[in-house]
């Protein structure tokens, strides 16, 4: 077993492998061709992804609007300093924050109790679970575009549904065109597009959990409530962690359903923060202020992952 | 697999089928809409179902807008482009990941993390800048490139995590036998993470053919637009909301997806777990 | 280890040779002498027979081999990346307004008209004023117009016929004043239970139109769409704030709606469905219903005030890139094919887009046209800001917000004066 646990003892390994480069050693030679390896990948995030990041933070401190500056002015936190005063911005910056709590509670209690109903195993589970994960595999700029005619106020179906299906009438809705509730529907086309995600998430933590600590809360005398209560909620910690941090991330990128179905609209009630930036960048040219409210959703994204590892590490 | 008229059976059955009438609905919806005649789907009161089936729309779809036909090759060949690009390199980048050490194998790994956890669209930027300096927006290439990159953290992490597991003895056993670095990965290592790749594939394909934001902002037109993007066009276009080619064309376009995701649906599971415990 | 070293060098090889051919591929579509390619937005590609102006363009000049392709609408982005570095995907650039065209203007990326394009065969004085000037940008002009349009109100005359707005000669009678525009659409208004069947007017408010649709609005109740003494647009007169309140109130009380903030053709859409009574748009709705519903049904009726005050025109317009080298084949191609008469007509009759050339009114007889034509000829134009899309998109807002009741009327207009004052407001040009 020692050997095992440290492979990559030259010596013993270089007297059994003949080779033409014999003069380096073999860990050199392991190391040198793993770069090797390394090397194409590591190019491919280095430009589209490590060096992209460095220049939107040098643009951030810049004013730099595209179609008339010749070139990026260095302005300092001017871009930083001016997101307080935007209203726009502090518009964009709530409804991120709106969505998210929306979302976030939604999407993690609803995946919970569908997995949990799946996790039952009774006939059918499978083409169920199909069901839910189905939305998933679709593109959401066309989730977004059939939904936009499902929720439209004269010819969309669920009014329909609602009006002549059920007996609910009452509850029709101008649901994107209404201030009041187009957020609350983009919401719900949300959970439509992502819930499948998180119900798999949680179906492999509900597995995860060992058969026999049912068993036993069982000789106990405990009933399926108590079971439940005691045994599958607590034993799912790690689960959480996981399906949280997931939903905040999403919560904090959401921008192709509003996009799609309201851009921003009606007034500002559905522009967050990605769309914010989207128009700031590709619709006024204002690259420097775009970058800038990029960098601060990535902080704000990182912040949260930070507190994911220091719960993570904690538990 | 058991079925007994419990009270709690019951309530499980009758939340799961709304549930699915619910999430099934806007499929059944679009699909039904392709297949209707014009005259049921701009009738007075809304049909459900159709009561007169027609392939009209498919007709006209395939055979008189020039555009689909193009945005579907657009698609299917920027996915294959990428994917062929991704495997290539996540399994390379992986492998010298998961098995052998190297300097800076940390800071690589710290900022694997980070892009992963930063918006995309602050790459979006300079990436538009950059492929614009080399001549290349609106066209596949300027799809590709981002595409396999955007994809490659997620991917190398997987492919990292499977090479990791291959027990040491396998790999040592190769190189005792005097296979070079690349031999064992080909011969030794690769065969046995097979079942990653098929998980990466899986995923990057999804990603890839659905994907938006990057579409929508490094395309222009239809000679490189793939469906997601060239669909919504067809809408704006549209002088009054031509449901029945619209719904065709989305029909058509989320067929592959379907597909891939039944044939692997095993590998799909896989990742999205995989995937969410390394992001 | 060889093996490796060669895997390696060959995974980059391929990467870079992907990369060439790819380029090379996709690349191959650029200029080449005698090679006539005009660049269009899908929608004009229906709208006006450019397809067939090619064509014909190549029976002439048989030298010229002429293309049309289609982009999508008015993405200035990608024109400015491309000719910036030199390059060009097509010589002739069909879309937008002068706000798209000064963005090509500080770094001298497209051709100025003036030098050698106006000649006997078409000089100035033949454009109808307001659409050349929709071109003209300091001065200079650096777009020409392709076709053009005017804001007004497309209305259902059987509608009308029932409700008695139609006079003893079956003409619409103009709503004069906004609160008799209110009556109107209280009157067309149909209810079923709290279910609105048909509405009265259908305003377009959504990103594309918010703009033209207020300073249309304005310009027909104070004459300017400016505040006094500046070159603002006005967010602070009392007219201003009649205006936003009519909306508001229409909205309120179910006499118009929100639709369009989600869909901004909903008002369009559902005008065709017979939903709609009065659709305040681009006048060449015109044509569109006209077509579907039957002539006898549609009439117009212009916004109040802009019968003796004037609307607002706007136009879909051409330039030229500077990096083209088919230059003077792209001036040719427009004079010849794009101004000829035919095609005007034909989009006109067709989809009621306007002839930009006064002679090409010629012959058009019906009265809609004359009356279309008369309120051209004293229409007035947006202003051009070098930020304009940024106060397009804060009108669009503001004006949503302030419509839809969630922030009074004051706050909209006080936050679209903070706006006017705020961004750039100079053409951006030294």
């Amino acid at each position: 077993m020692d050997v095992v646990k440290r492979p990559y003892n030259s010596a013993s390994l270089e007297k059994v492998s003949p080779s033409l480069f014999s003069g380096i050693p073999m860990r050199k030679r392991r190391e040198l061709g793993g770069m090797l390896f390394l090397l194409p990948g590591f190019i491919f995030i280095f430009l589209f992804m490590i060096f992209p990041v460095f220049r939107s933070l040098y643009l951030s401190f810049t004013e730099y609007n595209f179609a008339f500056d010749p070139k990026p002015v260095f302005v300092g936190l001017d871009n930083y300093r001016n997101v307080f005063s935007d209203r726009y911005f502090l518009a964009s910056f709530k409804n991120t924050v709106v969505y998210s709590l929306l979302f976030f509670p939604s999407i993690m209690l609803l995946s919970l109790t569908i997995a949990l109903l799946l996790n039952r195993e009774l006939r059918g589970t499978g083409f169920f679970r199909t069901s839910v994960f189905l939305p998933v595999v679709v593109p959401i700029s066309l989730s977004g575009i059939v939904f936009q005619w499902i929720l439209n106020d004269n010819f969309g179906l669920m009014n329909f549904v609602l009006r002549d299906v059920l007996p609910l009438g009452f509850l029709t809705q101008d649901w994107l065109a209404d201030p009041n509730w187009a957020m609350l529907s983009i919401v719900g086309v949300s959970l439509w597009k992502f819930l499948g995600i998180e119900v798999i998430l949680f179906l492999a933590g509900l597995q995860a959990i060992p058969k026999d600590l049912y068993e036993a809360a069982k000789v106990d005398g405990a009933n399926s409530w108590q079971s439940l209560i005691h045994i599958t909620l607590p034993n799912l910690k790690e689960t959480y962690i996981i399906t949280g941090i997931w939903a905040i991330i999403v919560s904090v990128k959401v921008f192709e359903l509003p996009f799609i179905m309201t851009q921003g609209g009606p007034g500002t009630s559905t522009l967050v923060l990605y769309q914010y930036m989207w128009n700031t960048a590709f619709m006024f040219y204002d690259m420097g202020y775009a970058s800038a409210i990029g960098f601060i959703m990535g902080i704000i994204i990182l912040l949260l992952a930070f507190l994911n590892l220091r719960i993570n590490k904690e538990s | 697999m058991k079925f007994k008229p419990s009270f709690s059976n019951i309530i499980t059955y009758v939340v799961l089928i709304s549930l699915t009438l619910v999430f099934l609905a806007p499929f059944v919806w679009t699909v039904f809409t392709s297949v209707k005649p014009d005259s049921e789907i701009y009738s007075q009161t809304i049909r459900l179902f159709p009561t007169k089936l027609t392939l009209t729309h498919y007709e006209r779809v395939i055979n008189k807008m020039q555009d689909f036909p193009k945005f579907f090759f657009n698609t299917v060949s920027i996915t294959f482009w990428t994917l062929l690009l991704i495997v290539l390199l996540a399994t390379t980048s992986g492998y010298t990941f998961g098995v052998i050490p190297f300097k800076g194998h940390k800071l690589f790994l710290a900022f694997i993390l980070l892009v992963l956890t930063l918006p995309y669209a602050l790459y979006l930027i300079p990436v538009y800048l950059m492929l614009d300096s080399i001549n290349v927006i609106n066209t596949h290439l300027a799809l590709i490139l981002p595409y396999a990159a955007l994809n490659l953290p997620m991917s190398i992490l997987i492919m990292r995590g499977s090479f990791k597991r291959i027990p040491k003895e396998l790999e040592e056993a190769s190189i005792i036998d005097g296979c070079s670095i690349f031999q064992t990965w080909w011969h030794v290592m690769l065969p046995v993470v097979k079942p990653s790749v098929a998980v990466v594939i899986v995923l990057a394909f999804i990603n890839v053919w659905g994907e938006f934001m990057y579409g929508r902002t490094l395309t222009n037109s239809p000679d490189a637009q793939t469906l997601a993007i060239g669909i919504t066009f067809l809408r704006d276009e549209a002088a009054s909301w031509q449901f029945g080619p619209l719904s065709t064309a989305i029909t058509l376009s989320i067929i592959p997806p379907f597909i891939i995701f039944v044939a692997m649906q095993k590998y799909f599971v896989k990742g999205i777990i995989e995937g969410a415990l390394k992001g | 280890m060889k093996k490796m070293w060669i895997l390696s060098i060959v995974t980059l090889l391929m990467v870079l040779t992907a990369s060439v051919v790819f380029a090379g591929a996709q690349a191959e579509a650029k200029v080449e002498s005698g090679e006539l390619t005009v660049g269009a937005q899908a929608w004009m590609l229906e709208k006006f027979k450019l397809d067939d102006a090619a064509k014909k363009f190549m029976v002439d000049h048989p030298q010229i081999n002429t293309k049309v392709t289609k982009v999508e609408h008015a993405d200035t982005t990608s024109y400015i990346l491309q000719w910036s570095s030199g390059k060009t995907s097509v010589d002739i650039a069909i879309g937008g307004s002068r706000e798209q065209a000064v963005q090509y203007v500080p770094r001298d990326l497209v051709i100025d008209f003036d030098k050698g394009f106006f000649d006997d065969t078409l000089r100035r004085e033949d454009f109808i004023p307001a659409f050349l000037e929709l071109g003209n940008i300091e001065g200079k002009q650096y777009m020409i117009p392709m076709m053009g349009e005017v804001m007004y109100i497309v209305v259902r005359k059987d509608y009308m016929r029932e409700a008695g707005l139609v006079d003893a000669n079956d003409k619409v009678i103009p709503a004069k004043t906004w609160d008799e525009l209110y009556e109107y659409a209280k009157k067309l208004t149909k209810k079923d239970g709290n279910t609105i069947t048909r509405l009265g007017l259908g305003i377009d408010w959504g990103y594309d139109f918010i703009h033209y649709t207020y300073l249309a609005c304005l310009q027909g109740l104070n004459g300017t769409i400016y505040e006094k003494g500046t070159n603002k647009i006005d967010f602070t007169s009392a007219n201003a704030k009649k205006l936003v309140e009519v909306w508001a109130k229409l909205v309120k009380d179910g006499y118009s709606t929100k639709d369009v903030f989600a869909d901004t053709n909903a008002a369009r859409t559902n005008f065709k469905s017979g939903n709609v009574a009065m659709h305040l748009t681009a006048h060449s709705r015109l044509n569109e219903y006209a077509d579907l519903l039957g002539k006898d049904k549609i009439s117009i009726m212009p916004i109040p005030g802009t019968a003796q005050n004037g609307s607002v025109a706007f136009i879909h317009g051409m330039t030229i890139p500077k990096v083209s080298e088919n230059q003077e084949a792209a001036k040719m191609f427009i004079k010849e094919r794009l101004m000829d008469k035919d095609y005007q007509v034909w989009s006109l009759e067709k989809y009621g887009k306007l002839p930009v050339l006064s002679r090409n009114f010629e012959g058009v007889d019906s009265p809609e046209w004359q009356e279309i034509l008369a309120a051209v000829q004293i229409a007035k134009t947006a202003p051009l800001y070098k930020d304009f899309a940024k106060l397009q998109k804060d009108m669009q807002i503001e004006f949503q917000n302030g419509i839809s009741g969630l922030q009074p009327v004051e706050v909209t207009l006080a936050n679209l004066k903070k706006s006017i004052d705020t961004i750039d407001i100079t053409t951006g040009l030294k």
